[in-house]
């Protein structure tokens, strides 16, 4: 690169945007694109696709966030993953490097969750502040430039099918169920410099050739080549600093050489994930904002959603080879729509999904009681199983969120941050049902074991710093602004107000478009 | 061996150990909340390296029982573990062995019928001790690319040009 731009730590006139994964890096770009210039802080390294193995433990060891965290709360995790409550990349990318790359939009029901079900006791639902007809067109700009498979914005044709998406094929045939190839921002055909998919599994290890999307090789690069974006790889947030107008002025963190920093900002973009964002604006309390930036609602932190979820393996007379191709290739999506009849409200997907034999090993029965054998005589049969990965709307619950540890600190020195969560019942009677029907499903070809497995940590992090109309439901507007503070902004999925029955990229990708424009047009008229 | 000492220790080397996030950056924390801890106060004298690998392996077979893989495979993972982990292990056999002895009449390694082992290993198996040796089995034998395909798993695929002229969609048992 020839012109990659440097700005100086006293430069006031950037924006500067907290994380480079599919909110940070796509506002990164976006903001290039517009003329805005843009410093972009990520708390991870840079990796190249040399870096990817096709390797699940050495991967995760590799990628993954693994900065004391704790569980805790009613979950499972909370006694089983006490330490890791998500998964998801420290890296320059983000958690668009291990994303599988399912690319489903919302349904119009999904935005109006509140309107469509009234109050849900012991829920704190509401309505989107903004409509499915507000955020298509970003929809359709999303998929262009991800490179959404089956869309009209790309044209392009589905992937191939593989053995594991024939099998679940003909069992929703059998059984009436609903099944889709899935939309997936992997390229079918060589596209935008990547090439096409070559169908090698290890998805969420770090695509090794980079046909599937990731900020890491494609908003980044492209922010950084038109000289007005500034990667700081290694840079750890520490706190975003006001000035006496109560307006962020700039952004405290540790550089790469583990020196303390601080940049000054115009603007602040936060996309730190749903944990560690609103820990940002919880350790960035101050005399003026007692309570954490940004948060005279209350509700940072508040409304953590993961998806309800679980999984259903199924051991089979004859082999499958799950293994082979995608790690998710196809979905089930009878679910998906809100029908209380069913027990419980908004809805869930089934989303086919391999595991390696690593992964299996661990979660098949996670816990210290995952051994013996029942769990060897399973593994024994790894060529003869197909599995899928429920996906479901998990409902905003007020008492459900992430705080800051009284007397644990990190590696920074910062208070460690605590995720408290507890199902709503409406969780379990979906779970419950998922596993019914991956049950009839299961059956209807053959299966002769079926094994559900309990939640993983959750790669789906939402909610926890959520978008409302009036400023004292939520953190920001419809725009990911902040009602408090105007010139701070919400760039990822801690902004979600509900959490759908689908995987949340590509709604953050399309409001992270919808914000750039938005940020762009007040920095021209000198708004902000 | 003094009584009173070693149930106190034993109940701290086997029961309420906590699961704190100390020790979480690392896999097992995936697989719970079983982490390695010292136990600085304990008086149990180390039982001798043999005896160790004797009944490592017939844990390790209790764990994860395959018939299909030699003893070679678990002895080297579980071998590797005692040598890494010293103390943890001699002393975990030493509780093992005094529990079986407790509860069964005789060492672990001695217990003929597997039922009865495997009620000894549920007991102990929120312990650090037993979480290390499961942990390392679980990774010396599911993420270990010498034995993938005893279980037909192919692993790393990339440099074979993945499995889109290979095998991809060969499942023939279902008919549309």
């Amino acid at each position: 690169m020839t012109n990659v731009a440097k700005f100086d730590l006293d430069d006031n006139d950037v924006v500067v945007i907290i994380g480079s994964g599919a909110g940070g890096g796509t506002v990164a770009n976006e903001l290039a694109q517009k003329g805005v210039k843009s410093v972009v802080l990520e708390a991870g390294k840079r990796f190249t696709l040399e870096d990817f193995k096709n390797s699940e433990w050495e991967m995760f060891m590799k990628l993954s966030w693994l900065d004391k965290r704790i569980s805790a709360g009613g979950w499972h995790h909370a006694k089983n993953h006490s330490g890791l409550p998500a998964w998801i990349v420290k890296g320059v990318g983000g958690s668009s490097i291990h994303w599988a790359g399912v690319s489903l939009r919302f349904k119009p029901h999904e935005f109006k969750m509140k309107s469509t079900n009234g109050v849900i006791p012991g829920a704190n639902v509401a309505d989107w502040p903004i409509s499915y007809d507000d955020i298509a067109p970003y929809y359709e700009k999303a998929e262009d430039k991800m490179g959404v498979t089956g869309t009209k914005a790309t044209g392009t044709p589905d992937l191939p099918e593989n053995s594991h998406t024939k099998l679940h094929r003909i069992a929703a045939e059998r059984t009436g169920m609903t099944f889709i190839n899935a939309p997936m921002a992997i390229n079918s055909v060589a596209r935008d410099g990547r090439p096409a998919c070559q169908q090698i599994g290890f998805c969420m290890q770090g695509c090794r050739i980079g046909a599937k999307w990731s900020t890491m090789y494609t908003e980044i690069p492209k922010a950084e080549a038109t000289g007005l974006c500034e990667i700081r790889p290694n840079s750890m947030v520490l706190k975003i600093e006001h000035d006496a107008d109560g307006r962020a002025s700039g952004v405290h963190y540790v550089d790469e050489n583990g020196n303390k920093k601080l940049q000054k900002a115009r603007i602040v973009c936060v996309a730190g994930n749903s944990i560690e964002s609103p820990r940002l604006l919880l350790n960035s309390a101050s005399k003026k904002f007692p309570d954490g930036l940004a948060n005279s609602s209350g509700q940072v932190g508040r409304n953590y959603m993961g998806h309800v979820t679980g999984g259903v393996y199924g051991v089979f007379p004859k082999p499958v080879n799950m293994h082979r191709g995608t790690a998710v290739p196809s979905l089930i999506t009878s679910e998906q729509r809100n029908d209380p009849d069913r027990g419980f409200v908004a809805g869930y997907s089934l989303e086919v999904l391999s595991l390696g034999l690593g992964f299996l090993s661990a979660f098949l029965k996670p816990g210290t009681s995952g051994w013996g054998r029942e769990i060897s005589e399973a593994l024994e049969n790894y060529k003869n199983m197909a599995g899928v990965w429920i996906c479901g709307e998990d409902l905003p619950v007020e008492s459900n969120r992430i705080t800051l540890h009284p007397t644990e600190k990190d590696q920074h020195g910062l208070p460690v941050p605590v995720v408290t969560k507890t199902d709503h019942n409406n969780d379990l009677i979906m779970r419950n049902h998922a596993y019914a029907q991956m049950a009839k499903l299961y059956k209807s070809v053959g299966a002769t074991k079926l094994h559900n497995l309990p939640a993983y940590p959750s790669s789906h992090n939402m909610g926890t710093n959520r978008m409302s109309e009036k400023a004292s439901d939520g953190v920001v507007n419809k725009w990911g602004q902040s009602h408090d503070v105007p010139n701070l902004f919400i760039s990822d999925g801690s902004q979600f107000v509900t959490s759908a029955a689908v995987n949340p990229t590509l709604t953050i990708v399309a409001l992270a478009i919808r914000q750039a424009e938005h940020i762009a047009k007040l920095v021209k008229t000198n708004v902000l | 061996m003094n009584n009173k000492n070693s149930s106190i220790s034993r109940r701290k080397f086997l029961g309420s150990v906590g699961c704190g996030v100390a020790g979480t950056v690392v896999a097992t924390t995936m697989i719970g909340c079983a982490t390695a801890s010292e136990d600085k106060t304990s008086v149990i004298s180390m039982p001798e390296s043999g005896h160790i690998s004797q009944t490592l392996l017939v844990m390790a077979k209790d764990i994860y029982p395959h018939e299909m893989l030699e003893n070679k495979y678990y002895q080297k993972i579980v071998d590797d573990l005692a040598n890494q982990e010293k103390t943890l292990i001699g002393e975990g056999i030493a509780m093992l062995d005094q529990l079986s002895v407790e509860k069964l009449g005789q060492p672990f390694v001695k217990v003929g019928y597997e039922p009865d082992r495997i009620r000894i290993l549920r007991s102990i198996e929120d312990g650090p001790f037993f979480g290390k040796v499961r942990g390392a089995l679980m990774f010396g034998i599911y993420d270990n690319k010498d034995l993938f395909h005893l279980f037909g798993y192919q692993g790393s695929s990339w440099e074979k040009g993945g499995y889109i002229d290979r095998g991809l969609n060969e499942l023939d048992w279902l008919n549309d």
